[in-house]
């Protein structure tokens, strides 16, 4: 699947929509009566059409994991509904990386499709696996165990287990949260690469504004579980034509800067009312 | 293709010389850690065994109220093949037992973990056998299964199945939740998380608790040769102390005491050991 051109959030679910979010409402339990609940997220309406990069930004609470989970399929509705569109597979990055600890690497990587089509046909998938294995830069790993893994090792392992399965939509809650900044940057861009060459569909959590911005197509401010704005990412075009190791050269632009401030206003705006 | 082979060559041997290193940390730490154990406890062996041989010389107490240490290894030595022998029954024993209830702990904890119905009803019977003193349940025992090395094996699994039933069960319910999402989000059934996730998981708790039965076994094989051994051809730890308390032989007593503390050691490390060598990978802690 080729990245779709930009999509005006507001118009009816389409063919072209991966995923339909309409009036999702999430409670939970908050209290020791059954009445006292809390909303994560309210009144959601989204539509995230085929191959787009979309950034949920909030701050901590404001529900954008929930919204996630609920795309995942993770977490069920109270009221509304979350349709999927897409014919394949929905992957998730974790904001750990959440290896089998008692796996090797390519057994962690093995996993979704021993879960999706059992043992035995695991050797047809064999190829598909060393390939993943291979994208993500592992392919000499494969027999390591987590343990003897550096964090960004073991987060590009949590990757090729996502990809393994070829997913039309891919999900990251945080994904790079706990790791340092250089490495954040790679991983984000082996992310840009392999949305490039797979087209997949991605929607990812972050309170990063420069990821948020460099990973994505369209940023959604989210507050107290609603999506406070919406905005499409001039610098996503940028990003498309420039070269490999773009992001640097993004983050000096002018254009960056000034989308930067305009995200951070409405995080800022949306905590103020 | 010049420039790439260097950085290809980096890659690899950056995790593989940090592991070099780790492996080698491990190995020099404990065994000067190891030494240093065995002499601190060395230490106050000695120094134990003095302070008693003192005692009984200025207090001058009688041999059969309490031998000199030297007294208690000469007795030991005199009757060595049938400590021997009574030793080896009695770990036979606690060793069997340890795995009936590992085995029978093990199958409970999963049906506990499949249905919260038979949990809740089940559970609190095994907090039950859990208090139930081993010494006023043996006469039952004997009365129902007869003077037999079957008896003593029931009753030390009594005895070990609650450590290792509530360490398995708290380990099928503990695997982390991203696990769990993972499994769900790749539509696992409830048999393969069983088996890929929970049982795994659980691994690391059941050497905690098989760790805490080894010791749990050794008493309770021993207490229930004091009952199962009378007039029986079963002769373990339990019946020679048994004997050697009614002969008045309290060196020898004592003696024999000193073989069970050995075999509650020795059974431990058993346990200790089987985890090193084939569970490594489960008891590691990511």
């Amino acid at each position: 699947m080729v990245a779709s051109p930009h999509h005006d959030p507001n118009t009816q679910p389409s063919a072209q929509s991966a995923v339909t979010i309409r009036d999702a409402t999430v409670e939970f339990p908050a209290g020791r009566r059954a009445s006292d609940r809390v909303k994560a997220i309210e009144n959601i309406d989204l539509d995230i059409p085929f191959g787009q990069r979309l950034a949920l930004v909030g701050k901590s609470g404001c529900g954008k994991t929930t919204l996630l989970r609920v795309i995942a399929g993770l977490q069920s509705l109270s009221t509304g509904h979350c349709d999927h569109h897409n014919r394949g597979s929905t992957s998730f990055v974790f904001q750990q990386p959440a290896l089998l600890p008692w796996r090797r690497v390519l057994g962690n990587v093995r996993l979704p499709i021993e879960l999706q089509h059992g043992r035995r046909q695991l050797s047809s998938h064999e190829s598909d696996i060393l390939t993943t294995l291979k994208e993500v830069d592992l392919d000499d790993v494969a027999e390591r165990f987590p343990y003897q893994l550096s964090g960004g090792m073991k987060m590009r392992v949590s990757i090729a287990r996502a990809l393994v399965t070829q997913p039309d939509l891919l999900l990251l809650d945080e994904p790079f949260a706990a790791l340092d900044d250089l490495l954040r940057t790679q991983l984000g861009e082996l992310v840009t690469q392999l949305w490039r060459s797979h087209g997949f569909t991605l929607v990812m959590v972050t309170h990063n504004i420069a990821e948020a911005i460099l990973l994505s197509d369209r940023v959604c401010v989210m507050h107290e579980g609603q999506i406070a704005v919406t905005l499409e990412n001039p610098i996503a075009r940028a990003e498309t034509a420039s070269d490999k190791n773009g992001a640097d050269l993004i983050r000096r632009t002018p254009e960056f800067a000034e989308f930067y401030g305009v995200v951070s206003d409405h995080l800022k705006k949306a905590g103020r009312t | 293709m010049s420039v790439q082979a260097p950085r290809d060559h980096d890659r690899r041997s950056i995790p593989e010389s940090r592991t070099t290193r780790t492996s080698r940390t491990t190995v020099s730490t404990p065994t000067s850690e190891a030494l240093a154990n065995v002499l601190s406890v060395s230490v106050v062996a000695v120094l134990g065994l003095l302070i008693w041989h003192i005692s009984v010389r200025i207090f001058e107490l009688p041999k059969i109220l309490l031998p000199t240490p030297w007294e208690v290894a000469q007795a030991g030595w005199q009757n060595k093949e049938e400590l021997c022998m009574a030793s080896g029954v009695t770990f036979i024993t606690a060793a069997i037992s340890l795995l009936v209830a590992i085995l029978i702990g093990g199958i409970l904890s999963i049906i506990f973990s499949q249905s919260r119905l038979l949990r809740r009803a089940f559970f609190p019977y095994v907090v039950f056998l859990q208090t139930v003193p081993i010494v006023a349940i043996a006469p039952l025992l004997i009365i129902w299964s007869g003077y037999e090395f079957r008896t003593a094996v029931i009753a030390t699994v009594i005895i070990c199945l609650f450590p290792i039933v509530n360490n398995i069960t708290t380990g099928l319910e503990s695997s982390r939740p991203e696990h769990i999402d993972l499994f769900r989000l790749y539509g696992a059934s409830r048999w393969q998380r069983l088996l890929r996730l929970q049982v795994p998981t659980s691994i690391r708790y059941l050497m905690l608790g098989a760790r805490v039965s080894s010791g749990l076994a050794v008493i309770g094989a021993i207490v229930a040769e004091f009952f199962v051994s009378n007039g029986s051809d079963y002769v373990g730890l339990g019946a020679l102390i048994t004997r050697w308390q009614g002969l008045l032989q309290t060196d020898a007593l004592i003696a024999a005491l000193g073989m069970s503390t050995l075999l509650g050691l020795a059974l431990f490390g058993l346990v200790n050991g089987i985890g090193r060598i084939f569970f490594t990978r489960y008891t590691r802690v990511d």
